[in-house]
């Protein structure tokens, strides 16, 4: 049988390379999911790593603090070659690019002789205490060199001129590094600085666990100390959480994307048998037996999925490597990692793709056996007769429908994520597996509008499209998949993100709040924030310190008739009126107020009694700037509340915002704009690895339309040939074939962004149900995405048909007429 | 049964009683394959086919005979010589315009796989019109479908009708149109021999009664006997015609060609 297996598959080659596209499409992307993950997890390891070199032991606070005293019991140690303590001051450092100080770690140097430290890019390192190393990337970011001074100030208000002396390098560093400075200087800058942990390397002979044991005798109990392995286990499991998450994640998209290449190659296969029906029937009548025909067509399968498994890894280490080379080359932001091949990652995926391929093709092999030795015999191989769907199939489909739209309804409304991911996959499987009903129908329903118009081919596209309910909707199905989870994750995050706005706009009733510590505001200051690109409305306001029920609050005045324009939420700016205050919670809290409760507050000689409402977001009490004059006449601008546009980029305006208005020592930048733009630039990105990893899974279900219309075209040859005697042009039999491929892909497209829809709600519902303040959740209807969607499918199958169309055109009528 | 279509053969009838050419072949070559496998399958075939005469083209297996049709229906290209349907050179002519007076000007009988299988017998017949976007007379479709008695089977699929329905479902669909030539290739090879009488004689009727042209490829002496004219074929080239032919007569040529 080898034999023939063989020379079957170089006969038949061309039939199953888009088989073997999407194997190595969907084998490929899986390796480099697990490539990428080892690759990353092996940097953070490598960088960890070299960072702790040297360390034997570690201790480390977990809710107190190491004192100076544990330090001085550490150094005594007779085990301990060098003891060094790791702390950190946090200043501010006026660096010339800002007009305000910004945040900056600063570390002491410590005895680097066996425990490895800081290292240089330029420069050298401090030695006296006006001197200090800055990390390269903050040097890059704001522009300082060396030989340069910065002025730098404790949180205690003091502050120091250093001279930059040196770059730390830092290209490895995994977040942030920090600047260093003489453990002199750090004494000065703030002389008790936190320690974050003290390590140890040994004297020689001594081992780890030894020199850990030693340093837990002499410490109190809650100081946990680890062994130098423990440690960098420890802090590599910091890291590495977040990448194992993703890791996880890009492991479900390759998982999608192998089912779909499986139901492409089964798909396949099952086409590529019933078109060989004959050569099966003639090989049973010179003797073969059943088992030795499905033998025959599983080793096939072997063979192609192992080749192309094989194919798919050597690609996806291709892929990983160029992503790996790109990220390096133009510094995402991610610390280079190099390309880590392990056993694993390059085994999975050539496993799996491999038992997929002769998985998928095992129905088809049953099938091949059950082929009449007599049909070799008969004039005409029988052609694949339309096969009505199974009844079971059927019957199963629609339980397991209505029982996963159960469970997707309970899911929603309990608000329990498992039950509704149980519901949606249960109830997709119920829609694949009544595909054989649903998709003719749907292509029927959607035939009826190019029949009217288009004619004769149109009607025979349709026709087509229909003939084979089993092969179409497995057709179909595999776009579907990738069509329904696309949408689904647009429509998903387009609601969640519509109700993490609705609910931020009730904490966040204002974009921006601009105030300034104990000082006023400028004369320009408003014509600057109006002139920052995405700030639409500039709004002043005062602040005063009142006396209320015996407590010193700041109330906040806002011309009644401009509020509305900074307040998103219009019911709240419509109860500042004259005589009210709005209060937030804690002050309510505070003062023992209820909403609607009298409050009286007292500034200078002036007295106001005002009725107290509830307002969350706003300043802890608000009232209008009618109100404001009485308690006092002259109050001084000293802050703005800004609007902005929703469409800017909302991190650059904060940034404009904060950069603005120099004159101001302390200027602080509040509101919901800095809340949402954290959050939607997180949504933004989710989108596009979503989109992105499922598109594969889209592709590969294209390569399966492609490949269906290119068999059914072969099947067809005779038929088409027959219609272009009868006077079809070729562009024509052209126009049949997308007529009949766009078919496919617009019902996989309207069905996959309708159950898109549906899942993307109830899976909102199910997630945000129980977190939101009211328990409400807005669906959002993401109209331009769809579209898109809609469109990309529609093209891509127009796309998928023109191979197979132009090899349809390529034969002549009078040829293939004559095959007999 | 006689039918009243006088008016329906308009224009095909040689009107001065002197026969008119429908399509002419002249030294018709086709070569298949190159250098020392080059087979000629035609070679240098001149031969006329009179408007309202129906000609059988006739010869042993692998005489061109095939071929020849398809090169005069505007199957297949031949490598040199000229076909002339009408006015029209069709060998120069791109496969667009091929495919439009395959359309338009001639109908086609083939031995099997007639029939599209998704469409039914009324969707069949029409489908040339259709292609061409062109309204079929009513009453002339009519007349077809009483005349090949399909009257019950317009709405089946080629599935479910028997080889003797769906080859005259086939006939009603060639003649439709009303094409200048009919070309019928072994149009009796899989019927039973009554069903291919009747499919022989509605052919004999069309030409006939309404001055059809129909060219006709068999190498059933019976099947050639319905004929008016016989061309004889043999190795690519014209080996004989018989007029007035008889299955004796046609037997006894074919012996001839054999010697």
């Amino acid at each position: 049988m080898r034999r023939s297996i063989l020379s079957s598959l170089r006969a038949h080659l061309g039939r199953l390379v888009a088989a073997c596209l999407a194997i190595v499409l969907g084998v490929g992307f899986g390796t480099l999911a697990l490539t990428a993950h080892s690759s990353a997890s092996n940097g953070v390891d490598t960088t960890i790593g070299a960072q702790y070199r040297g360390v034997d032991a570690a201790v480390y606070p977990r809710d107190t603090q190491i004192t100076a005293a544990d330090v001085a019991k550490l150094q005594k140690l007779p085990q301990a070659a060098s003891v060094v303590t790791l702390s950190t001051a946090y200043m501010t450092a006026s660096f010339p690019d800002l007009v305000r100080p910004a945040g900056l770690a600063v570390d002491a140097l410590y005895d680097t002789s066996r425990i490895a430290g800081p290292g240089t890019a330029s420069g050298r390192l401090p030695t006296t205490t006006n001197e200090l190393a800055l990390p390269a990337k903050v040097a890059a970011k704001h522009g300082v060199a060396v030989g340069q001074t910065l002025r730098i100030t404790a949180y205690t208000g003091k502050s120091w001129t250093v001279t930059v002396v040196g770059l730390l390098d830092d290209r490895n560093q995994l977040g942030t590094a920090s600047a260093v400075v003489t453990p002199a200087a750090l004494k000065t800058f703030e002389p008790d600085a936190f320690v974050n942990a003290v390590v140890l390397a040994a004297k020689p002979g001594v081992d780890q666990q030894t020199l850990a044991s030693a340093a837990q005798a002499v410490l109190p109990g809650d100081l946990q100390v680890f062994t130098g392995e423990g440690w960098i286990d420890h802090r590599v499991k910091d890291y590495t959480n977040g990448i194992d998450v993703l890791g996880g994640v890009f492991g479900m998209f390759a998982v999608i994307a192998l089912f779909v290449a499986c139901l492409v190659i089964g798909n396949t296969f099952t086409i590529v048998i019933a078109q060989r029906t004959r050569e099966m029937a003639l090989l049973r009548c010179v003797g073969a037996s059943r088992k030795q025909v499905f033998s025959s067509v599983l080793g096939e399968a072997s063979v192609v999925g192992a080749v192309a498994s094989a194919i798919g890894v050597v690609f996806g280490v291709a892929l990983s490597a160029l992503v790996l080379a790109l990220a390096r080359e133009f510094d995402w932001g991610l610390p280079p990692v190099p390309l880590h091949l392990d056993l694993w990652s390059v085994f999975i995926p050539l496993t799996l793709g491999t038992v997929a391929t002769i998985a998928a093709a095992v129905i088809p092999a049953r099938r091949a056996t059950r082929v009449a030795p007599l049909a070799a015999l008969r004039p005409e191989a029988a052609p694949a007769a339309a096969s009505k769907a199974g009844i079971v199939r059927l019957v199963l489909g629609f339980l397991l429908l209505a029982g996963g739209a159960l469970l997707l309804v309970a899911g929603a409304s309990s608000h329990r994520v498992l039950i509704g991911v149980a519901g949606g996959v249960i109830s997709f499987l119920g829609v694949l597996a009544i595909g054989s009903l649903l998709v003719p129908a749907l292509i029927r329903l959607l035939g009826a509008l190019p029949v009217r118009g288009g004619g004769v081919p149109a009607r025979i596209a349709v026709a087509n499209a229909v003939r084979n309910p089993k092969r179409t909707a497995a057709t179909t199905s595999a776009l579907l998949i990738g069509v329904t989870l696309i949408s689904l994750t647009c429509v998903g995050i387009g609601s969640v993100r519509k109700t993490f706005d609705v609910s931020m706009d009730g904490q966040y009733p204002v974009d921006i709040m601009v105030a300034a510590y104990n000082e006023k505001m400028p004369a320009g200051a408003e014509r600057q924030l109006r002139d920052i690109n995405g700030i639409t409305q500039v709004v002043p306001v005062s602040q005063v310190t009142v006396q209320a029920g015996g407590q010193e609050v700041p109330v906040t005045g806002i011309d009644q008739a401009e509020a509305g324009s900074v307040i998103h939420n219009q019911s709240l700016a419509a109860q500042l009126t004259p005589g009210a205050a709005l209060l937030d919670p804690q002050t309510m809290n505070m003062l023992s107020l209820e909403n609607g409760s009298p409050v009286t507050v007292v500034s200078g000689g002036q007295k106001l009694t005002l009725t107290a409402h509830r307002a969350v977001g706003l300043d802890p009490i608000t009232i209008t700037s009618a109100d404001l004059r009485k308690l006092s006449a002259a109050a001084p601008t000293t802050g703005f509340w800004l609007a902005s546009d929703p469409k800017a980029d909302g991190s650059d305006v904060i940034d404009a915002v904060e950069q603005s208005i120099p004159s101001v020592k302390e200027l602080s930048v509040d509101g919901g704009l800095p809340e949402r733009s954290s959050y939607t630039e997180v949504f933004d990105v989710l989108l596009i690895i979503g989109v992105g990893l499922l598109g594969v899974s889209v592709l590969i279900a294209l390569v399966g339309v492609g490949n269906t219309l290119s068999l059914s075209v072969l099947e067809r040859t005779r038929e088409n040939a027959l219609l272009r005697a009868m006077g079809l042009t070729r562009r024509q039999l052209r126009g049949m074939l997308a007529i009949e491929s766009l078919l496919m892909a617009l019902v996989a497209a309207g069905l996959g962004i309708a159950l898109g829809l549906i899942y993307g709600w109830t899976g909102t519902s199910a997630l945000m149900g129980g977190q939101t303040v009211d328990g409400s959740v807005e669906y959002a209807v993401p109209v331009s995405l769809l579209l898109i969607i809609a469109a990309v499918a529609a093209v891509a199958g127009l796309l998928a048909s023109v191979l197979p169309a132009r090899r349809a055109a390529k034969v002549a009528p009078a040829g293939a007429l004559a095959t007999e | 049964m006689s039918l009243q279509t006088g008016d329906l053969a308009v224009g095909r009838l040689p009107q001065d009683g002197v026969p008119r050419t429908a399509i002419r072949a002249h030294e018709l070559r086709k070569v298949y394959g190159q250098g020392d496998t080059a087979v000629a399958a035609l070679d240098g075939v001149s031969v006329d086919f009179g408007v309202g005469r129906f000609t059988a083209i006739m010869g042993p297996s692998g005489s061109g005979k095939s071929t020849l049709m398809h090169c005069l229906a505007g199957l297949d290209t031949p490598t040199s010589g000229q076909v002339l349907l009408g006015e029209t050179e069709l060998t120069q002519l791109p496969d667009a315009e091929l495919t439009r007076i395959r359309r338009d000007r001639v109908g086609f009988v083939f031995q099997s796989f007639n029939l599209l299988p998704m469409l039914s017998a009324r969707d069949n017949i029409l489908l040339p019109l259709e292609l061409g976007n062109r309204k079929p007379d009513q009453q002339w479709l009519t007349t077809l479908v009483d005349v090949l008695g399909l009257q019950d089977r317009l709405t089946h699929r080629p599935s479910e009708l028997s080889g003797g329905q769906q080859q005259r479902v086939a006939v009603a669909r060639a003649l439709v149109g009303r094409p200048e030539v009919v070309f019928a290739d072994e149009p009796t090879g899989n019927l039973d021999s009554r069903s291919g009488a009747e499919v022989l004689g509605f052919l004999r009727r069309s030409v006939r009664e309404f001055g059809q042209t129909v060219v006709m490829v068999t190498h059933d002496p019976l099947a050639a006997s319905y004929a008016d004219r016989v061309v004889m074929l043999a190795d690519g080239e014209l080996a004989g015609e018989l007029l007035e032919p008889t299955p004796e007569t046609v037997l006894d040529a074919l012996r001839q060609l054999g010697a």
